[in-house]
C-alpha cells in the first residue's frame, strides 16, 4: 500500500475510535498502525523514534497528539502561497 | 549563534533563499539544495510532494491546514534543514502542500526560533540569526 494511502487507514481508524482511545491516551502522541496502538509517548518525535527502533517500517505507522476533535489544533497558513487541495485527494 | 543576511538588488516582496533539507538525523552529504520562501504567513513549514519524493521521506501524521481557501488534510514530514550559513534546524514537521514559486516554505516554526529582521531602503535585505539572541536592533 502506498504510504499516503498507509497514512490515510491509519487516520481513518483513529477517527473512528476515538472515542475509546481517549479515555486511556488524552494528551498522549499515539503510534497507530494496522488498527492498533502501537505505543503512546509524551512527545511526537520520542514516538516515532520508539516505534521506529520497534522495527516498525517507515511509512507504515502515524504518530498523533491524542485529543478531542475540538482539541485538535489545525496548523495556519495565511498568505495563500501553499495549496493543499491535491496533495490527499 | 549562525546569522546570515540575503541581500537583493532591488526592492523585492519575496524572501526567497537557497536552502538544503535531508531527512531527519541523515547525513549532511544526503542533503538536496532548493528555492525556499520565508513566509510569516505559514505556521509551519511546508515542502511539495516532488522534494519529499526525492528525499525518499515518509509521512509521521496527518494534520489540518487551515488556509483562507478552507481546512484540508496535510500530510506530516519528518526532515533537517541547513540554512545558508550551516545552522542545522532538526527535526522539523513540515506539511505537504502544493507551491507555485518555490520548493519550500520556512514558516514560523523556524523563523520563531531565531532573529529576523527585513530592511527596505532602496534595496531589500533581509537578516536572520539563530537561536535568538532576544534583543532587537532597533
Amino acid at each position: 500500500m502506498h504510504s499516503l494511502e498507509k497514512l490515510k487507514a491509519n487516520s481513518v481508524w483513529y477517527d473512528a475510535n476515538l472515542d475509546s482511545l481517549l479515555p486511556k491516551y488524552r494528551g498522549r502522541y499515539v503510534a497507530i498502525a494496522d488498527g492498533r496502538v502501537l505505543g503512546d509517548y509524551g512527545d511526537f518525535d520520542e514516538g516515532v523514534d520508539a516505534t521506529l527502533a520497534e522495527g516498525h517500517a517507515p511509512g507504515s505507522f502515524m504518530v498523533h497528539l491524542c485529543v478531542p476533535r475540538e482539541e485538535e489544533i489545525p496548523r495556519v497558513y495565511l498568505s495563500g502561497r501553499a495549496d493543499f487541495s491535491r496533495v490527499m485527494a | 549563534m549562525s546569522a546570515f543576511v540575503a541581500r537583493y538588488d532591488a526592492l523585492v516582496n519575496e524572501l526567497r533563499t537557497k536552502i538544503r533539507v535531508l531527512p531527519h538525523d541523515a547525513p549532511e552529504s544526503s542533503a538536496i539544495e532548493l528555492t525556499c520562501l520565508w513566509d510569516t504567513g505559514a505556521q509551519f513549514s511546508v515542502i511539495t510532494p516532488r522534494i519529499a519524493d526525492i528525499l525518499g521521506l515518509d509521512a509521521v501524521d496527518l494534520k489540518k491546514a487551515y488556509t483562507a481557501n478552507g481546512i484540508y488534510e496535510t500530510p506530516v514530514y519528518r526532515l533537517d534543514a541547513i540554512l545558508p550559513t550551516g545552522y542545522r534546524v532538526r527535526g522539523l514537521k513540515a506539511s505537504t502542500g502544493d507551491l507555485l514559486v518555490c520548493d519550500m516554505l520556512i514558516g514560523m516554526d523556524v523563523i520563531g526560533c531565531g532573529d529576523f529582521l527585513i530592511t527596505n531602503k532602496g534595496m531589500t535585505e533581509f537578516a536572520f540569526r539563530i537561536p535568538s539572541e532576544g534583543k532587537s536592533p532597533l
